[in-house]
Order: C-alpha cells, then sequence, then structure tokens
C-alpha cells in the first residue's frame, strides 16, 4: 500500500507535506483562565479557496474547514464514489459562543439552570443547525460532500495514541478491493473554550488545531507498511510487527523516545490530539522525501493505553 | 478463504426492556416505549415524549465509583450506564466463565452530552465565555462533559475486552458499523472474538432541545409520535439504549460448543456526498450501501429489511424508494415504532430485532402504521410475522450521508 500524497494545514501553514519543513508559530492565547499559554493555530487563510459553495462554510465548524482545506492540497483520481474516506475526529467542535445566547436566557443570577426557561425561550436563541456544528463526524461528511467521495467510511475517535487507525483502515480497504483509493486523516480544532477546560490541565505542550489527509492507492513514491497492535508492549515489540530492524528515523506521538533521537510531534505542530496520527504521517512522508538519510521511518504512539508503531519508507 | 462470522450471544439495554429474550418479547407483542420524559422536567420543551431505558440511581453510584467518574456526568450522559450494562449482558449470554483473554471490542458512541449545570456555573454573561476552568463546586472531577475516550475505557474495562479497541462517530449509522468492522476483523484474522455494538442517549435538555430545533422529533405528546411510513408522520422521537453482539469466528464458536444465533453474511457502506443537512433526494447513497451489502453477502433471498424508518417526512420515502429498487418487494419494519431513534444505539438495537428472524422465527413490525403513506407503499410487517428467506437486512442511516447496511443469514 502506497501514500500518493499528502494535504496538511497546521500551525505550520496550509499546502503540501512541504510545509512541516517550516517551524510552527505558537502563540500565546489571551485566555486567562487558562494554564495553558502557548497554542499553535493554523495561519490565517481565505476559506472560500476550499469549498464548491460559499453557503456550505456556515455549517462547518473549525475541524471540518480543516479536513477540507488538507484534503483539498491533492489531486484525486477518477472514481470517488467508489473511493474510501476513514478521518481521525476529536471531541465535539462546538463554541461556547453557539451557546450564549441560550445561556443569557436560561440562567439564574446565581449561575444554575433554569430549565424551564430554556425550553421556553432559550433554545430559541440557538442557531437551528448547531447539531451539525457540534456532531464529531462532521469533518468525514463535508470532505466527502466537497471532494465527493462515497465508498466504505468511518469516522474513528482516537485521540491518543491510536491516531493511526484511520490510516491502518484506509490501507486494509484498497488492499482487500473494497475500495479502489482511499482518503485516510484526521483533524482536530480543541482551541475553543469548552475543549480546552477538559485538556489543557497539566499539559506542557502547545495544544493546537490541524488536519492532515492523505491518499492511499496501490501505487505512490510512499509505502505505508503497516501499524502494530496498540497495547502494553516494548517499542521494539511493537516495531517488529510492522519493520524489520530499526528505522531511519523516529517520529514520536506521546512522550518522546529517550536514547533513539525521535522527532517529537508536538515540538513541530503541537498536541494536536486526533490529528496527531495524520500530521504524523505527514511528516513521515516530508523526511522520506527530503532527507537523503531517512528510507524508513517509524511513528511510536504511545499513550496510558499502549505503546503502537506504524512504518513508512520510500518506495523502490 | 475467509472466517466466517458467527453471533453467540447478545446484550441489550433498552426502552423495551433488559437482556435479549425481553427485548423480544416486547417487539414481537407490538409495545411501544414512548412516554412522557422522566430524565429531565423537559414540559416546556418542543419535544415532550421519549423512550427512555430503565435506570437507577444506584447504577449511577457504581458506575461512578468503578470508573472514578463523576456522578452527576455519569447521570447525564446516560449512554456510560447503558454501554456498560448490555456490555456485560453480551459477555454473559456468549461464554459461561470469563471473556476470552483477547476480546476486543468495536464501539459505536454518540455525541458528548454538555453539562448544562457545569456550562451555566462556569458561564460569565459579561464576556459571554467561561469565566474558568474549574467549578466552584466542590468535588466535581469531570466538569463539562465526559470524554468518550473514557466511555470507551469504562466499557472495555467493565466487559473484560483488553484486546484492540476501535471507537467509531458515525451519527446514526455508528452501531451497524461497529458490527460490520469487527466482523471485518474477524473475517481477516485480525481477531477470534469481538464485541461490538453501540451505546447512546440523547434524553437531556440540550440533546432533545437540539434536535427539536433542527425540526426532526414529531411535537406530537403521544405514544404514536413515531410513526414511520405513516400518511401524517411528523418527525421522529429521541430514544436511548445500548446494546452489543458477540462476534466469533465459526469455527471457534463450533469448537467451544457455542449457540449460533445468526451469521454475518456481509454488509456495506457509503457516503451520499451530498449535504450534511438532508439524504440524497433519490436515495443514492442508501442504495449503494444495499448494493454494496448484498454483493457482500452473495446476493441471497432477502427475506425482510429492518428500515431505518425514522418517521420523518423525507428519510422515509427515499429508503423504501431505494428498498424497492435494490431489493424488491419485501417485508419491511421499523423498530424506531416502538423504541424511538436511539441515534448512535439504533443500528445496533435494530440489529437484534432483525435478529428475532432466525432466533424466532418472526420478523419485527412497525407498530401505529394506520394509514400507509402513498408514497411509502410497501409490504409493511405491522404485526409480527413468520419470517421467510434465507437472510434478513438492517439499514442505518447517519447525520451527515453515512450510510452502513447490514446483513444476517441463520445459523450455518
Amino acid at each position: 500500500m502506497f501514500i500518493a500524497a499528502v494535504g496538511v494545514a497546521c500551525a505550520s501553514g496550509v499546502g503540501d507535506e512541504r510545509v512541516l519543513a517550516q517551524p510552527a508559530d505558537f502563540d500565546f492565547p489571551s485566555l486567562p483562565q487558562f494554564a495553558l499559554r502557548r497554542v499553535g493555530r493554523v495561519p490565517p487563510f481565505d476559506p472560500e479557496r476550499f469549498v464548491t459553495q460559499r453557503k456550505s462554510l456556515k455549517r462547518m465548524n473549525r475541524a471540518s474547514l480543516l479536513a477540507v482545506a488538507a484534503a483539498r492540497q491533492l489531486a484525486l483520481p477518477d472514481g470517488g464514489s467508489e473511493a474510501g474516506l476513514f478521518l481521525g475526529v476529536g471531541m465535539s467542535g462546538g463554541e461556547i459562543a453557539l451557546l450564549a445566547g441560550l445561556l443569557d436566557t436560561s440562567r439564574h443570577p446565581d449561575g444554575t439552570l433554569d430549565l424551564a426557561a430554556m425550553g421556553r425561550e432559550g433554545l430559541a436563541h440557538l442557531h437551528p443547525l448547531l447539531s451539525f456544528h457540534v456532531l464529531n463526524n462532521m469533518p468525514l461528511c463535508h470532505v466527502s460532500i466537497e471532494l465527493g467521495i462515497g465508498g466504505p467510511h468511518a469516522a474513528i475517535h482516537a485521540p491518543g495514541g491510536e491516531a493511526l487507525q484511520a490510516f491502518a483502515r484506509g490501507a486494509e480497504a484498497v488492499a482487500s478491493g473494497e475500495a479502489p483509493w482511499a482518503l485516510s486523516g484526521g483533524a482536530d480544532a480543541p482551541l475553543n473554550t469548552l475543549t480546552l477546560a477538559l485538556t489543557d490541565e497539566d499539559l506542557d505542550r502547545p495544544l493546537a488545531e490541524g488536519a492532515a489527509v492523505a491518499l492511499l492507492s496501490d501505487r505512490g513514491a510512499i509505502e505505508w507498511l503497516g501499524l502494530s497492535e496498540h497495547r502494553p508492549q516494548s517499542i521494539d515489540a511493537a516495531r517488529a510487527e510492522v519493520l524489520e530492524g530499526e528505522p531511519s528515523r523516529w517520529i514520536a506521538i506521546g512522550p518522546a523516545l529517550a536514547g533513539r533521537g525521535a522527532i517529537p510531534l508536538h515540538q513541530r505542530v503541537g498536541e494536536t490530539l486526533a490529528a496527531s496520527g495524520a500530521l504524523a504521517v505527514a511528516l513521515a512522508v516530508h523526511l522520506l522525501r527530503s532527507d537523503p538519510a531517512a528510507a524508513t521511518v517509524g511513528i511510536c504512539a504511545q499513550d496510558a493505553l499502549g505503546t503502537s508503531v506504524a512504518a513508512l519508507r520510500r518506495a523502490g | 478463504m475467509t472466517a466466517r462470522v458467527a453471533i453467540t450471544g447478545v446484550g441489550i439495554a433498552s426502552p423495551l426492556g433488559d437482556g435479549y429474550e425481553a427485548f423480544a418479547e416486547a417487539v414481537l407483542s407490538l409495545r411501544c416505549a414512548v412516554a412522557p420524559i422522566t430524565a429531565f422536567d423537559a414540559r416546556t420543551f418542543g419535544a415532550t415524549v421519549a423512550a427512555e431505558a430503565p435506570f437507577d440511581e444506584r447504577e449511577v453510584a457504581r458506575a461512578a465509583a468503578d470508573t472514578g467518574l463523576d456522578p452527576l456526568a455519569v447521570r447525564i450522559d446516560r449512554k456510560l450506564v447503558l454501554g456498560v450494562r448490555a456490555a456485560r449482558q453480551a459477555v454473559e449470554s456468549a461464554f459461561a466463565g470469563p471473556a476470552p483473554a483477547d476480546l476486543a471490542l468495536s464501539l459505536g458512541l454518540g455525541l458528548e452530552v454538555l453539562l448544562l449545570p457545569d456550562v451555566a456555573a462556569l458561564y460569565d454573561p459579561a464576556t459571554r465565555d467561561l469565566a474558568a476552568r474549574r467549578l466552584p463546586l466542590p468535588g466535581r472531577r469531570n466538569p463539562l462533559r465526559l470524554r468518550l475516550d473514557a466511555i470507551a475505557h469504562a466499557i472495555a474495562v467493565a466487559a473484560g475486552a483488553p484486546g484492540r479497541l476501535r471507537t467509531l462517530l458515525s451519527a446514526c449509522a455508528s452501531g451497524t458499523q461497529a458490527v460490520l468492522e469487527g466482523a471485518a476483523w474477524i473475517r481477516r484474522g485480525a481477531a477470534r472474538t469481538v464485541l461490538a455494538g453501540a451505546a447512546d442517549s440523547m434524553v437531556n435538555p440540550m440533546g432533545v432541545g437540539c434536535f427539536s430545533l433542527l425540526g426532526a422529533l414529531s411535537p406530537r405528546a403521544r405514544a404514536d409520535a413515531c410513526r414511520p411510513f405513516h400518511r401524517d408522520r411528523d418527525g421522529t422521537v429521541i430514544g436511548e439504549g445500548a446494546a452489543f453482539v458477540m462476534l466469533e469466528e465459526l469455527g471457534h464458536a463450533r469448537a467451544r460448543g457455542a449457540t449460533v444465533l445468526a451469521e454475518v453474511l456481509g454488509g456495506g457502506a457509503s457516503l451520499d456526498a451530498f449535504r450534511v443537512t438532508a439524504p440524497h433526494p433519490t436515495g443514492e447513497g442508501a442504495r449503494r450501501a444495499m448494493t454494496r451489502a448484498l454483493a457482500s453477502a452473495g446476493h441471497p433471498r432477502i427475506g425482510y429489511v429492518n428500515a431505518h424508518g425514522t418517521g420523518t417526512p423525507l428519510n422515509d420515502r427515499v429508503e423504501i424508494a431505494a428498498i424497492h429498487a435494490v431489493v424488491g418487494e419485501v417485508p419491511i419494519g421499523s423498530t424506531k415504532s416502538q423504541l424511538g431513534h436511539a441515534m448512535a444505539a439504533a443500528g445496533a438495537l435494530e440489529l437484534c430485532a432483525t435478529l428475532l428472524c432466525f432466533t424466532h422465527g418472526r420478523s419485527a413490525p412497525t407498530v401505529h402504521l394506520d394509514d400507509v403513506d402513498p408514497e411509502c407503499a410497501a409490504d409493511h410487517v405491522t404485526a409480527a410475522r413468520a419470517f421467510s428467506g434465507d437472510a434478513a437486512l438492517s439499514n442505518s442511516f447517519g447525520f451527515g450521508g453515512q450510510n452502513a447496511t447490514i446483513v444476517l443469514g441463520g445459523p450455518p
């Protein structure tokens, strides 16, 4: 299985994998209520460049927009109606601003909720399409609509070490003939106060938004060698499931690989949660294409539940 | 040759009762679980009825103690308690003792539930933002919402499923898709036993409020508020629940003497690629999902279709046309007429209703269907009917255009 191309939208920029050559600019948020002091935002871009109809932007949350922007970097083969689409998706993208009208009318002065007022008046202040901003699967649906992808699919919630599952699933779909080609990736946009409130405690690295989407097919310049199971195990045991010997380069999602010279993904793009697996793959593609000494790249994902390793190599 | 996939256990926590036998009895005796909402005071909301599953404070306390999650969060986000209950049942029904050490979990979940009391407590009307991340209330451990990965982990631990875990968030197609993904692992040899299913509940103020705002819910406060395919249908009803099946490689199941309830013959998925707000007007995505499912199952003779059948004007008309185009004239039922729409869990619950074709020899009905919309004319099963055919099909179509169809056959 091969990765033919990658599109990226992250704190380093919007484009193909080469934007990852630029160090991300982590700015200081004006959010005094949070412990977090650095975040990674995608540099400003014109969203209308990436959608077929301007009105669809009204229905897109930030993660959906980033996923579409990343996917739009790809030149797709014909046959989209049969192609697969597998994305890692994060927590609900709801912004507190979407709820402000409801809270203004449904909250007692002491901060308790007035349910009767919420039903009577508060709900009328919500946007009727709020549901489409908060449903977790929306990044996948918008990519499907904008790019005309109609085949097998999965919106996989894998915010930690299992963020590479969308690539394994896409590779399986193409290898088994379930789809002629597939897009795999991930998108997350956690820089809203509702998500920050759940994630910023003890986070010593910059939280960041981002997305990456790759084209998987039976030909390409980069070979996807596979993904090990994610379980409690040593890095070498996980690596041995997909690659003989040590890779030329390591990329680490989660704790850095001490003594192996790994590139910590969060230093390049920030902590991007459900997008981290996809951005790690994009960085691997960049290394394989730009660094002659990098013939193979291992991506090690670690969290409290286990360790897994994915491997890629430069084809023939 | 790929492995065959057997269903050897079922667990259900539903508005029509707990456990497969109670569920079967209720479905086949035409019971309807839609009633006034009790989970919160919904009297001023646009919809005041729902299909609620049994739920009590002891379960909340136990789940909170077992998981370390906050009791208020567990009480409001009901899918954790329902998911744990159904997952444990499925394991117990499939195995006399503990689950296999490599049991995998393929799980569909719904949206995180916003804990509105927390949000209101933290909200600053002057800035129209959260004033702080920490609640002024002592003892609250998980403010604002339960993380879905925490819920998935809690269900895996409760069920004794330490193997591979996949959590799918495909809206209303999640449950069906979770079973299809689990079956695919077995076919490929990546797992021998997979607990597959889904849990969800939108019976909370934001869930009922948002779907009401969308115009998706029937405004009628009656037990027959959800009446799929009816001439006067006017929306669906929020439901909730969880259902899991134990998927097992057929040879493995036979070798240990397990009772095989049915076989997963195949499945298919598609994306509408049309609009996030509405299904394709000709059901193009639904047709492709069913076509792929039938092809993967080897085109068996379909004797029953459990429709997605939401009771919304557009969905039902489009789905009937799609079924007729792909499957032909076939008995059709919609379990949402009895269970409401359990959102991410709907497909898993309706798979269990479809399973009745093989375990009880009966096809699950659509209730309240006393005046069929001419545009939905079909062979509707309005009372439990003897099943005749080689296979049965169940459809799930999610918000945003994610479709999944599964095909079941009898025990080989």
